[in-house]
């Protein structure tokens, strides 16, 4: 049996978790917006250190406060990829309060912070904006150009099977 | 009756799937989808394998809402309801569909989300628009304030220049108002480099850098400054001997407006400038241009706005003109990095790496301007300009060209009637002239196959490569920008000489 992992996307609404997910798994992207009610769930396998590795990846609903999520659906969760998107400062407003959730909550479980729609934005000036916030980004991708997309899951699928 | 409507209303919308221990399906009512028997529950759907780690704790119950879940051919979002079991009873889980009331709700929740992000995209867009217009106003205010310090100069001297023409003091003022103007000109030339940096269409343009004309060129205008301000000015180079090509006229940019800002802030003490090139063999050679003052400095939060590149103006630092932010902008144009250490009157030090290359033998000319005198043979042109005070000017410059013969008209209908009178040597056109303006004007000329071999000379405000491209494919072959000086207009005289 494959060994497996699952790994949840979660951040506000609109700051493109399901376009990532989409983008990794079958390498495609739309501008069309559209909501994600409740959870979807795809899997994708992939090599690490030449053994094959299922990720089970959720992609939730977003939500303005990591608080507000049903706690069901973090169950047995191996990584968690926070998303903001770089465009919107709103959603990354509370970003302290939201990693500190999670590493409260779930201290044993990876955590990655991605900022998205980073073609939206310049980074150098987007960087300056976060100011203190800036060490906690992992990560600045892009689901509509491909950027660092896959680097983000595959980094993530490495660190978990360590 | 019961049964038949449970069957239609209850259980059409609810399945039931009976496990082992191990997750392997050994009952099922199929009321939603089919499951395949005596198959582990987890080749169904990958949500069943993220639960797979739940079988293990017995008497436990998990409720998952809203599952979208495509099994076969069908498509829903299910309520999940996973128990796993105990001695009396196996692992279980209950499915209900509730894909209408997740469709209906998908609806509402996008409306709503769509709306809140148009929201505050509107709401980022009102906040930029301000800190532009605020930065405009305040733009415009240093502009003016920048620009009437020169002017008010030119137009006191030029009116006692009108009582002392020709004496001493005359020559003086004359003096006075040409570097008022350069000063002028160089605020121009600074805005117009900052717009096209913002714009991002600055060109780079590599020429030789020779470090001892740069600090020879720096010591004569500053020397004079520094020492009727009665601060020390020191100048130091080093660079090794290999000869280097860098974007010289935008690192000068850089120097100048670094030491400009310097002076400006420091009323006494020193200011200190250090260029050197680092070049090893391994790494492109790097030009490190160091300015410490003993000045006013200033905080903390405007020197951390600078070395993050992040957009910062004039305003940012009280009085201190356009300097800061073309500095900025050509440092990151030209791939550099700009640090500085600054503290409330403790003094300023700027430190600028930018990347420059070794030069290739035939990179190393330079085209410089011939001081030889300018001969002339005997040409008859046209000048059009609807102001009149640059055509009295273009006069002037020409005045003691005797061979030069000057026909100078308003607009551009009056340029070609003029060449129906009289066969001229070249025709220097004002591009933005009231009536036929100086483009069009070049296309009836080209257009026309008596006149079509005239040269054509553009007047032009504009840097624009596009702009320029416009003129070129007008006819416009030669340009002269404005403001020009008296060289400038003899040198384009003197390739129109050369080709008659």
């Amino acid at each position: 049996m494959l060994k497996s992992k699952k790994i949840v996307l979660v951040g506000h609404f609109g700051v493109g978790k399901s376009s990532l997910i989409r983008r990794y798994v079958q390498n495609v992207f739309s501008d069309d917006y559209f909501v994600t009610v409740g959870v979807h769930i795809v899997k994708k396998v992939v090599q690490v250190n030449n053994q094959e590795l299922t990720l089970l990846i959720w992609d939730i609903e977003g939500k303005e406060d990591m608080k507000k999520l049903r706690p069901s659906f973090l169950l047995g969760t191996s990584g968690f990829i926070y998303v903001l998107d770089a465009s919107r400062p709103s959603t990354y407003e509370i970003l302290e309060d939201e990693l500190d959730f999670i590493r409260t909550n779930y201290p044993k479980t990876e955590l990655v912070t991605v900022a998205n729609k980073i073609d939206l934005v310049d980074k150098e000036s987007f960087i300056a904006t976060l100011g203190e916030k800036a060490p906690w980004i992992t990560h600045f991708s892009s689901a509509k150009t491909g950027e660092c997309v896959e680097l983000l899951f595959e980094k993530l699928a490495h660190t978990l099977v360590q | 009756m019961l049964e038949a409507i449970r069957e239609r209303y209850i259980f059409n919308k609810c399945q039931v799937i009976i496990l082992d221990d191990d997750g392997i399906i050994t009952l099922s009512d199929d009321h939603l989808f089919e499951v395949p028997n005596a198959q582990p529950i987890e080749n169904v759907h990958p949500f069943f394998e993220t639960i797979r780690h739940l079988f293990d704790d017995k008497n436990e119950e998990h409720v998952f809402h809203c599952i979208h879940l495509e099994i076969g051919d069908v498509i829903g979002n299910y309520n999940v309801i996973f128990n796993s079991g105990n001695k009396e009873q196996n692992p279980f889980l209950v499915l209900y569909d509730f894909t209408e009331n997740c469709n209906y709700i998908q609806t509402i929740v996008q409306r709503r989300n769509e709306s809140v992000i148009a929201l505050e995209f509107e709401q980022i867009q009102a906040q930029r628009l301000q800190a532009e217009q605020v930065f405009k106003n305040k733009l415009i205010a240093t502009i003016s304030h920048d620009l009437r310090t020169p002017l008010t100069s030119i137009a006191g001297f030029a009116e006692l220049l009108q009582k002392q023409q020709g004496t001493p003091q005359g020559a003086n003022y004359v003096q006075l108002i040409s570097q008022s103007a350069t000063v002028i000109k160089d605020i121009l030339d600074n805005l117009l480099g900052l717009a096209k940096l913002e714009a991002g269409v600055a060109e780079t343009q590599l020429k030789k850098l020779h470090l001892p004309e740069l600090t020879d060129y720096l010591e004569a205008i500053y020397a004079p400054k520094m020492q009727q301000k009665g601060l020390q000015f020191s100048l130091k180079k080093s660079a090794p001997k290999n000869a280097f090509i860098a974007d010289t006229t935008r690192i000068l940019q850089v120097i100048i407006n670094l030491v400009d800002n310097a002076v400006k802030f420091t009323e006494k003490g020193s200011i200190q400038v250090f260029l050197s090139v680092l070049a090893e063999a391994a790494t492109e050679p790097i030009l490190q241009i160091t300015v410490i003052d003993t000045g006013i400095g200033f905080p903390q939060e405007a020197t951390e706005k600078i070395g993050s590149f992040q957009r910062f103006h004039s305003t940012d630092v009280e009085g201190s003109g356009l300097g800061l932010s073309i500095v900025q902008g050509v440092v990151k144009h030209l791939q550099g990095k700009l640090d500085i250490q600054s503290a409330p009157d403790k003094g300023t030090t700027v430190w600028v790496e930018i990347p420059i290359q070794y030069a290739a033998e035939t990179a190393t000319a330079v085209q410089t301007n011939s001081d030889a005198s300018i001969t002339l043979a005997p040409l008859k042109i046209i000048v059009a300009d609807d102001n009149d005070v640059n055509i009295l000017l273009f006069q002037q410059m020409l005045a003691e060209q005797e061979n030069v013969q000057v026909i100078a008209v308003n607009d551009g209908n009056t340029v070609l009637d003029e060449l129906q009178k009289q066969p001229v040597d070249a025709v220097f056109l004002d591009v933005h002239m009231d009536g036929l303006d100086g483009i069009t004007t070049a296309k009836l000329i080209k257009s026309n196959k008596l006149t079509k071999h005239i040269p054509l000379v553009a007047f032009t405000a504009t840097n624009s490569a596009e702009e320029l491209d416009m003129l070129q494919k007008a006819g416009m072959s030669l340009t002269l920008g404005k403001p020009f000086t008296q060289q400038q207009l003899l040198q384009v005289l003197q390739q129109i000489s050369a080709t008659k």
